[in-house]
C-alpha cells in the first residue's frame, strides 16, 4: 500500500494527497476521474461489499496525488452500499486515511439536489471543494451563476468546468492544492439548524461521551444514518444512538426529515441568491426526444429493436471472435502436445489448465460485446428510459424494469447476464436476478436439444404437416424455463429474497452523447477483473474436473491398451489400415478409462438416482462431464459410446452422438424430453458458479443455486418420465 | 389506495407546508402536464428520507411529465431533475397545485 509508506525519511517518500471524487450519479464524476487519471487507474472492490473502487495517480504541485472515484450517490445516509461506501472512505478508517481534499462534482444544470451532497460532506468535516461541471450545457441552457457569490455562500472554492473537454480543469487542481495547503478555505457552510434540531442534537449530547464530543455535522450523520453502517465507523455507537431514538420513534423520523429539510432549506436560499434560471423554462431537448422513447407504441418499438440489437450482437457477432479464441488455444494445446513430453504433467496442463483458461476467455468477446452495448446505453441515458418502459411489466415477476438487460442476456450465456447485473442498485434485486440467471436458456443448451431431437424426434411426422415436433419441443422448453423462472422468482421474492423490491426511484439523465474514453475504461476494467478474478475460480474448477475424469489411472488398463497396440502393431500391416485401428484402440482406451475414473465411478453411483428419471449410468457420467460446459455432454457421451470424439460440437456431431445414444437405448422419445427438461433447468455450468462466487463474494449463492435448480430439475425430470411412462409413453 | 393507510403512515404533520392541508392530494392522482409544489411526504421510512434527499421537500416544484401504459410508473420534474416514481410509491407525496 502506497499510503502506509507515507512517512519516511524527508525525500525518500512524499505521502501522495489524498483528493477523493464525489458526486450524485450522472455528474460527469469519472469522466473528470479519466481525465486526471488517464491510464494510471486500478479499479479493485471495497471489502465486504461488490462496489467497485477506482483509484489513480496525478502528479501534482510537488507531491502526487492519489486520486479515489467514490461510488456515485445522493447522499450519505447509507440507504445503498454505494453511499455506505461513499461515507467510510470520506471518514477514513484505520488503514485508509481520510481524504485530504473532497472534490464534490456538481450538475450545474441540476445545482440543488447536487447541493444537498456537498453540505453533507462538508457537514463531516472534510475539507471542499466544488467542481460546477457541465458548465457548457448550463450556459446553452441559459443559466447564469454568480461565482463569486456561490463560493461566499458555499465555503469553499466552486470551479467552474467542463470535464468533457478538460476545460477549467487546471483551476481546479489549483483550487484542490489551495484548499490542501489552507484546509479553512474549503471548510464548507457550516451548519445552520433549525430549533427543533438543535434541541435533538443537545438531548443526543446529553445521552452518550462519545456523541458528546462530535461535531454538529457528524452528530446529524449519526442520527440519520442506519445503525449499522454507524456501528462500523464506531462500533457500538449505532445500537445506542437506535435504542435512544427508540424511545419516541416518530420524533426520531421527525428530527430526520428535519434535516433535510434544513439543507434544503439554505441551499434553495443560496440558489435563489446566486442562479439566475433560463428566462423561459420551456421543455428541454431531452424532454421532446422523449416524447418520441418513451411513447407507448414508438417507444414499446424502439425499446424492442435496441433490445433484438443486443441480444444479436451478444448471441450472433461475437460469436466470430469466441470461435477465433478456441482455434487460438485449440493451437496453444496442440503446441504443447507436440513440444511437451507426453505425460501426467503434460495433461494437466492442456487438459485442465489450458481448457480453464480457454474456457475463460472464450467468453471474452461476449462480456465485452455485452457491456459496451450496455455502456452506450446506460451513457446515452436510454437505460434509464428502457427500465422505465418495462418496469410494469418486470414488477409483475417481482423483479425492477432494470432486470431486463441481465436476463435478456443471459439467454446467450449467464455468465455476462450475471455480470450485467451491476447495473441494478439495490443488492437484493441483484442477488434474485443471479439466482434466476442460469435459468433462462442459453445457448450452451441448443446442442444438448440438437443431440436429442435430432436422435428421437427426428422421423416423427411434422405436426399438422407443418411444424417440426423437434422444433416444437426446443421452444417448449425454452418456455419451460421462462416460467420455472417466474416461479422461482416469486418464491425468493416471498422467502430467501424478502421485500418488495426496492422502490423505483429512478433519475431520468439528459440524452448525452457516451465518450469512447469512458466506454474504453469500462471495457478494460470489466475484461481483466472477469479474466483475472473468475478466470483464476474457472481455472481451478476446470482443473478438479480433468482430475475427476482421468483419476484413478488403472496399470491394467495401461497395460491392455500397449498390449492392444502391440498387436495391432504385429498384424495389421503399416498404412492407412493401421492407422485406422491404432485410432479405434485410442477410443476404446480412452472408453475404459473413463469407466474407470472417478467421474465414470460417480456416474455408476448416481445411477439409482437417476434411474427414475429415465438415465442410465452413462448419462450419469455425462451429467458429471458437463460441469464444464451443458455442450460438454456432447463429447463425453461420444466417449462413452467409443465414437470419435470432438470438442468442436457442431449439429452432425451432436446428432450423430444423439443417434448412436437411440441405437443403444439410453434414448428414446420420453427419455430425451426427460433429458432436455432436466437440461433446461439444471445448474450444470461451473463457469456460471465461478461468476456467481465472484458476483456476490461468497460460495454460498451460488452452493445455493447449485441445490435448488439441480432438485427442481430432478422433480421435473422426474414429473415427465413417470407420468410418460404411466401414459405408456416410452 | 385507502386514504386512511397514508394519513395513518405519518407522524410528520409537524412541519407541513406553510399551504396547510387544503388542496394537497396524492401526486399519483395527477395528470400529465399539471404541475404544483410538495406538501409532504406521508412516509416516515427510509423511502419516506430518500424522497426528501432527492428534493421533495415542502415547497419544492413538481411537474408530472408523463404516465407510463398500464399504470406504469410516472415521469416528475422535481426541482430541475426528471424522477420516475411507481404509481404506488409516488402516492405518498402530498402536492398542492399551483396558482
Amino acid at each position: 500500500m502506497p499510503d502506509s509508506s507515507a512517512t519516511g525519511a524527508a525525500g525518500a517518500h512524499v505521502r501522495p494527497l489524498q483528493v477523493a471524487l464525489c458526486g450524485n450519479p450522472n455528474t460527469g464524476k469519472t469522466t473528470l476521474f479519466n481525465q486526471w487519471t488517464g491510464a494510471n487507474a486500478q479499479v479493485g472492490n471495497y471489502p465486504g461489499v461488490t462496489v467497485e473502487r477506482h483509484t489513480g495517480h496525478r502528479q501534482g504541485q510537488g507531491r502526487p496525488w492519489r486520486v479515489h472515484d467514490l461510488p456515485g450517490c445522493y447522499s450519505l445516509t447509507a440507504h445503498s452500499p454505494e453511499e455506505e461506501v461513499a461515507f467510510l472512505a470520506l471518514r477514513g478508517g484505520p488503514d485508509d486515511p481520510p481524504p485530504d481534499v473532497a472534490v464534490v462534482v456538481l450538475d450545474a444544470t441540476n445545482l440543488a439536489r447536487n447541493l444537498f451532497l456537498l453540505v453533507q460532506v462538508a457537514e463531516l468535516g472534510v475539507p471542499v471543494v466544488a467542481a460546477l461541471n457541465l458548465m457548457d450545457a448550463a450556459q446553452a441552457a441559459g443559466w447564469r451563476m454568480d461565482i463569486a457569490g456561490l463560493q461566499a455562500a458555499l465555503g469553499c472554492p466552486a470551479v467552474p468546468v467542463v470535464a468533457r473537454t478538460g476545460q477549467g480543469l487546471a483551476a481546479l487542481a489549483a483550487a484542490v492544492e489551495a484548499v490542501a495547503a489552507h484546509p479553512d478555505l474549503g471548510r464548507g457552510p457550516g451548519t445552520a439548524w433549525s430549533l427543533e434540531v438543535q434541541t435533538a442534537l443537545r438531548a443526543a449530547r446529553s445521552l452518550d461521551p462519545v456523541l458528546a464530543d462530535a461535531s454538529d455535522g457528524v452528530l446529524a450523520w449519526i442520527l440519520a444514518a442506519e445503525p449499522p453502517l454507524v456501528d462500523r465507523w464506531q462500533p457500538g455507537l449505532g445500537a445506542r444512538a437506535a435504542a435512544a431514538s427508540a424511545r419516541d420513534p416518530g420524533a426520531a423520523a421527525d428530527v430526520r426529515r428535519r434535516l433535510i429539510h434544513d439543507r434544503y432549506r439554505r441551499i434553495d436560499a443560496w440558489v435563489a441568491a446566486h442562479v439566475q434560471p433560463p428566462a423561459a423554462q420551456g421543455r428541454t431537448a431531452s424532454d421532446r426526444v422523449d416524447d418520441v422513447m418513451l411513447h407507448p407504441l414508438w417507444g414499446t418499438a424502439v425499446f424492442l429493436v435496441a433490445m433484438t440489437l443486443l441480444f444479436q450482437a451478444v448471441f450472433a457477432w461475437a460469436t466470430p471472435m469466441a470461435d477465433g479464441v478456441n482455434a487460438a488455444m485449440g493451437w496453444v494445446a496442440d503446441q504443447c502436445r507436440d513440444h511437451l513430453s507426453p505425460g501426467l504433467g503434460r495433461d494437466v496442463l492442456v487438459d485442465g489448465v489450458l481448457a480453464g483458461v480457454g474456457g475463460t476467455l472464450v467468453f471474452l468477446p461476449q462480456i465485452l460485446v455485452l457491456f459496451l452495448g450496455i455502456a452506450l446505453l446506460e451513457d446515452s441515458g436510454y437505460l434509464a428510459r428502457a427500465a422505465f418502459l418495462v418496469d410494469r411489466a418486470m414488477g409483475r415477476a417481482g423483479l425492477p424494469g432494470k432486470a431486463f438487460v441481465p436476463l435478456l442476456s443471459s439467454y446467450a450465456c449467464a455468465v455476462p447476464g450475471i455480470l450485467a447485473t451491476r447495473t441494478l442498485g439495490d443488492p437484493r434485486d441483484r442477488l434474485l436476478t443471479i439466482l434466476i440467471a442460469p435459468l433462462m436458456s442459453c445457448s450452451a443448451r441448443l446442442p444438448v436439444y440438437t443431440m436429442v431431437t435430432a436422435a428421437v424426434f427426428a422421423d416423427v411426422p411434422k405436426v399438422g404437416g407443418v411444424l417440426a415436433l423437434g422444433g416444437l419441443v426446443v421452444a417448449a422448453m425454452y418456455l419451460l424455463s421462462f416460467v420455472v423462472a417466474l416461479a422461482v422468482g416469486a418464491v425468493l421474492r416471498r422467502t430467501l429474497v424478502p421485500g418488495g423490491g426496492a422502490p423505483l426511484l429512478l433519475e431520468m439523465p439528459p440524452y448525452r452523447l457516451p465518450r469512447a474514453r469512458n466506454l474504453v475504461r469500462v471495457l478494460w476494467d470489466r475484461g481483466r477483473v472477469f479474466v483475472v478474478e473468475t478466470g483464476a475460480t474457472i481455472v481451478a474448477l476446470s482443473v478438479v474436473l480433468w482430475a475427476l475424469m482421468t483419476f484413478p489411472r488403472l496399470d491394467a488398463d495401461g497395460q491392455a491398451h500397449a498390449a492392444t497396440v502391440a498387436r495391432i502393431e504385429q498384424t495389421v500391416a503399416a498404412g492407412t489400415n493401421r492407422a485406422e485401428a491404432l485410432a479405434q484402440a485410442e477410443i476404446a482406451a480412452a472408453q475404459v478409462r473413463l469407466d474407470h475414473s472417478i467421474a465414470g465411478r460417480l456416474g455408476h453411483a448416481l445411477e439409482p438416482a437417476i434411474a427414475p428419471l429415465g438415465f442410465d449410468w452413462r448419462i450419469g457420467i455425462g451429467l458429471v462431464g458437463s460441469l464444464a460446459a451443458r455442450e460438454v455432454l456432447v463429447p463425453v457421451m461420444a466417449q462413452i459410446y467409443g465414437r470419435a470424439s470432438s470438442a468442436d460440437v457442431d449439429d452432425r456431431f451432436a446428432a450423430d452422438v444423439g443417434q448412436t445414444m437411440a441405437r443403444a437405448g439410453s434414448l428414446t422419445p420420453l427419455k430425451g424430453l426427460s433429458l432436455m427438461v432436466f437440461f433446461a433447468i439444471a445448474m450444470q455450468c461451473l463457469n456460471t458458479l465461478a461468476t456467481m462466487r465472484r458476483e456476490t463474494r461468497s460460495w454460498r449463492w451460488p452452493l445455493f443455486a447449485l441445490g435448488y435448480l439441480n432438485a427442481l430439475a430432478w422433480v421435473g425430470s422426474f414429473a415427465v418420465y413417470q407420468c410418460g411412462s404411466a401414459l405408456g409413453y416410452r | 389506495m385507502a386514504d386512511g393507510t397514508r394519513s395513518a403512515a405519518t407522524s410528520l404533520q409537524g412541519h407541513a407546508s406553510p399551504m396547510g392541508e387544503a388542496g394537497a392530494v396524492p401526486l399519483d392522482h395527477w395528470l400529465p402536464g399539471q404541475h404544483g409544489s410538495v406538501v409532504r411526504v406521508d412516509r416516515a421510512d427510509a423511502f419516506g428520507d430518500r424522497l426528501a434527499e432527492l428534493g421533495l421537500t415542502p415547497g419544492a416544484p413538481v411537474t408530472v411529465l408523463r404516465k407510463a401504459p398500464f399504470c406504469g410508473p410516472m415521469l416528475l420534474r422535481v426541482r430541475q431533475f426528471a424522477l420516475s416514481l411507481r404509481l404506488g410509491e409516488a402516492a405518498a407525496v402530498r402536492v398542492a397545485a399551483a396558482g
